[in-house]
C-alpha cells in the first residue's frame, strides 16, 4: 500500500513518522520526500494488513498529518505482454521480476513512477497513471 | 566436423515419421532432454528419445512477408505503395511488394512499422492500401487507396532472410549516459546487461554442427507450418553465429506468435516465433543437443564503444545470464533477457505436442547449410573527410582567472562565440560561449569560473566529419574544441565551418 503524508510545519521537529514505525511493527519504505517552508511531504509505501491501513490512516491524522492512500501507478497490460524481459534489468526498485515459469512479473505497490520500464517495453504494454 | 554429416546411424527420418505415425514416438523438449541427458548420460537419454523441440521468440530485424494484391479495374502498375502509411518495396511486378519489418511508418514512425502491418494482417485486421503509378498503356490507374485484410489477398508469404542466430552477443554500457539500442535500454556505467537468443532451446545451436538443419527442413514459424530455404544472410557458423533464411505461409500463422514491436529511439521489427524439430540421427546430433545453458557461453560486449568491433568485458554462460545477475567489474548488475524465454518454451512446447498428435512430419534437408561462410566487414573505400581538414588552428584559449569583460572582448574581436578555458599547460578543463556571458549578465555571475561548462564535448583530428555532426545535434552544441590525446586545445571545429565548407558541394557527408 502507497499513500502520501503532509504534515504542516508545526510538526517539522515531532518524529511522527518514527512513532509509526514502532507502533505498526513494519518496515515502511520511503519513496520521495520533499520539505519547504510551509510543509512536508512524505510519499512511503509498507505492506500493511488491509485492517490496520485505517489504523495508520487514523495515528497520522490524530497528529495532525494529511493522508492520502495513493493508486498504483503502474498499469500492464497483460494481454500485450510478451514476457520478453526487456524491461526487468531497467527497474531501479525492483518492481519488475521474473518467475520460475519465466512470466515476468509486475510488484506495482512498489512501483516509483521513474518510467524507464514504460518507453523500453517492446509492445508497449505498460503505462503510468497520472497520480 | 565433416566426416558423415548428416549420417542416419541412430534412426532415419523413415523410421521416426512411421513411429510419429503410430503414435509411439518419443519427444521431449530440448530443457527436458537436457535434464535428462545430465541424469542418465546423453548415449542413454538418446536411446529412449527421438526428437527434440526447440523454439526461439525474439525480435528478428530481418523478417518481412511477400503480398500480392491481385488487379484493380482499370489495372495499376504500383510503384510505391504503403500498409498504414509503411512504405513497402515495389521494385517488384504491378502487385507484388515486400513489407518489411524494420519500415516505419510515414506518420508514426519508431511507433508503428512493417512488423506491426504483419501482426495486422494475421490478425484479420484492415490495413490501409494506398498506392502510386505513374500509368502505362497496358496500366492506366494512377493512383490506389482502399483497404485489405489478408483474406483478399493471393498471397501472403513470410520470407525471413535471417533468423534465429545460433547464439547472439549479450550487452553493456560503460558510457556515462543511457543507450537506445536495438539491444534495449542499457544503463550507464554497466548498469544492465541485455542478452537475446535462448540458449538450451536455442534451435540451431541444439544441432550445432547443422546436420539436420537444411535447405527443405520443416518448421514452427509464427505459429503455422514453415521452411528453411538456406542459409541466413551473416551465417557465420565459425563462430557458431549460424543464422538461416525461412519461408512460410503467413495466411496460417497466429498473431501470438509474430509481434509486431518497437524499440525505444532504435526503431520498429518484428517479434518471430521459430521452433525446430531436431530428430536425434546420430551421436554428435545427440549430443549437442543434450547441451546445457551452462556450457552454452556468450560475450557481455560493450555497446559504449560506437564501433563494429566493440570489446567484450567478458564471457558468460546462458545459466548465469538466466539467473537475473551477472557481476562486472565486481558489481553485481541485473539482466533482462530480450527475446522471451516464455514464448520460446511454449513454442518448443506446441511443436512437441504437434509431433505427438501426428499433425507434424520430420523432412530430410535436400541439401545441408555451408559450414565454412564468413562474415565480413564492409570497408568503407571513399575517402571521409576528418575533422583536421575542417578545423580552425588559430583559435583564441584563456584562463579560468580571466575576468569575464576581457573575455567578452576576445569573443568580439576574433569573431567567434566558442572559446576554451585552459589550464596552464595548455589542457582543456571547460569552454566558455557568448550564450554563457550573456547568462552571467543577465543573473549577476563575476567570475569565468561559474559560466563556463566543464563537462566538455570534444573532437579529435581524426574523427570524420559524420560523427561530430551527431555529436553536435544529441548535444545541441554548435562547436567542439579539437583536443589531443592528452586533451591539449589542437583548434576549434564549428557548424559554420562545416556547412560553408559542404553545403556548396550537395550536403553534409
Ligand atoms: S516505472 Fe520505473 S519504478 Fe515503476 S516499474 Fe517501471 S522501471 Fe520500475
Ligand atoms: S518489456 Fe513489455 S512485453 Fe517485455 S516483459 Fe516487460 S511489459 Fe512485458
Amino acid at each position: 500500500m502507497r499513500f502520501k503524508l503532509t504534515f504542516p510545519k508545526e510538526l517539522a521537529d515531532k518524529p511522527v513518522f518514527s512513532e509509526a514505525i514502532l507502533r505498526f511493527h513494519r518496515p515502511f519504505n520511503i519513496i520521495e520526500a520533499d520539505v519547504d517552508a510551509e510543509k512536508g511531504v512524505i510519499v512511503a509505501s509498507t505492506d500493511l494488513p488491509e485492517d490496520d491501513v485505517m489504523e495508520l490512516v487514523k495515528f497520522f491524522e490524530e497528529r495532525g498529518v494529511r493522508v492520502e492512500l495513493l493508486a498504483k501507478l503502474l498499469e500492464v497490460d497483460l494481454e500485450k505482454c510478451i514476457s520478453c524481459g526487456a524491461c526487468v534489468s531497467l527497474c531501479p526498485v525492483e518492481a519488475i521480476s521474473i518467475a520460475r515459469d519465466w512470466s515476468v512479473v509486475f510488484d506495482e505497490e512498489k512501483c516509483v513512477a521513474c518510467g524507464l520500464c514504460v518507453n523500453a517495453c517492446p509492445v508497449r504494454a505498460l503505462k503510468l497513471s497520472i497520480h | 566436423m565433416n566426416s558423415g554429416r548428416g549420417i542416419e546411424t541412430m534412426r532415419s527420418y523413415e523410421e521416426i515419421n512411421k513411429k510419429i505415425k503410430h503414435g509411439d514416438v518419443v519427444v521431449l523438449t530440448a530443457d527436458e532432454y537436457a535434464r535428462l541427458a545430465e541424469d542418465k548420460g546423453w548415449e542413454k537419454a538418446s536411446k529412449e528419445v527421438d526428437i527434440v523441440t526447440t523454439g526461439t521468440f525474439g525480435a528478428m530485424c530481418s523478417s518481412g512477408a511477400f503480398l500480392n494484391f491481385g488487379h484493380t479495374e482499370p489495372p495499376m502498375k504500383m510503384y510505391r505503395c504503403w500498409l498504414n502509411d509503411v512504405p513497402a518495396y515495389k521494385g517488384l511486378a504491378a502487385v507484388d511488394a515486400y513489407i518489411g519489418a524494420t519500415a516505419m511508418s510515414e506518420t508514426r514512425p519508431f511507433e508503428y512499422g512493417g512488423g506491426h502491418v504483419i501482426e495486422d494482417l494475421v490478425a484479420g485486421r484492415e490495413v490501409e492500401l494506398r498506392a502510386e503509378a505513374y500509368g502505362t498503356d497496358c496500366y492506366p490507374r494512377r493512383y490506389l487507396e482502399t483497404s485489405i485484410t489478408i483474406y483478399d489477398l493471393n498471397q501472403a508469404i513470410l520470407v525471413n532472410p535471417r533468423n534465429a542466430y545460433q547464439r547472439y552477443n549479450a550487452a553493456t554500457n560503460s558510457t556515462d549516459r543511457v543507450l537506445y539500442t536495438y539491444m534495449g535500454t542499457l544503463l550507464p556505467y554497466y548498469g544492465n546487461v541485455t542478452f537475446s537468443g535462448s540458449g538450451v532451446l536455442s534451435p540451431l545451436y541444439k544441432d550445432l554442427y547443422l546436420e539436420t538443419i537444411g535447405i527443405g527442413t520443416r518448421i514452427f514459424l509464427g505459429g503455422g507450418i514453415g521452411y528453411i530455404i538456406g542459409e541466413g544472410t551473416q551465417h557465420n557458423p565459425g563462430a557458431a553465429m549460424s543464422t538461416i533464411m525461412v519461408k512460410g505461409d503467413l495466411k496460417k500463422m497466429n498473431p501470438r506468435y509474430l509481434r509486431g514491436a518497437s524499440i525505444y529511439r532504435y526503431g520498429t521489427t518484428m517479434y518471430v516465433g521459430l521452433g525446430i524439430a531436431i530428430p536425434l540421427i546420430n551421436e554428435r546430433v545427440a549430443k549437442t543437443a543434450a547441451l546445457k545453458d551452462e556450457e552454452i557461453y556468450t560475450d557481455i560486449v560493450d555497446y559504449g564503444v560506437p564501433s563494429r568491433s566493440r570489446p567484450s568485458v567478458r564471457r558468460v554462460s546462458y545459466a548465469e545470464l538466466k539467473t537475473g545477475r551477472v557481476v562486472i567489474n565486481d558489481r553485481t548488475v541485473r539482466v533482462s533477457p530480450l527475446s522471451s524465454v516464455k514464448l520460446a518454451m511454449e513454442i518448443a512446447y506446441t511443436l512437441k505436442k504437434w509431433i505427438e498428435n501426428g499433425i507434424f512430419y520430420l523432412s530430410r534437408p535436400i541439401e545441408l547449410l555451408p559450414l565454412d561462410t564468413v562474415f565480413k566487414p564492409l570497408e568503407v573505400r571513399r575517402r571521409e573527410p576528418r575533422v583536421f581538414e575542417v578545423m580552425r588552428r588559430d583559435i583564441p584559449t584563456i584562463r579560468s582567472d580571466e575576468d569575464l569583460r576581457n573575455t567578452a572582448r576576445i569573443l568580439i574581436e576574433r569573431g567567434i562565440d566558442h572559446l576554451p578555458v585552459v589550464d596552464d599547460r595548455g589542457r582543456l578543463i571547460g569552454i566558455v560561449t557568448s550564450w554563457d556571458l550573456a547568462r552571467a549578465l543577465a543573473y549577476g555571475k563575476m567570475r569565468l569560473e561559474d559560466i563556463m561548462t566543464r563537462h566538455v564535448i570534444t573532437a579529435t583530428p581524426y574523427e570524420p566529419i559524420h560523427s561530430v555532426v551527431a555529436k553536435m545535434e544529441r548535444y545541441n552544441i554548435s562547436g567542439l574544441p579539437v583536443v589531443d590525446e592528452e586533451n591539449r586545445v589542437l583548434g576549434l571545429v564549428t557548424a559554420d565551418d562545416i556547412s560553408r565548407r559542404y553545403v556548396v558541394r550537395g550536403g553534409i557527408p
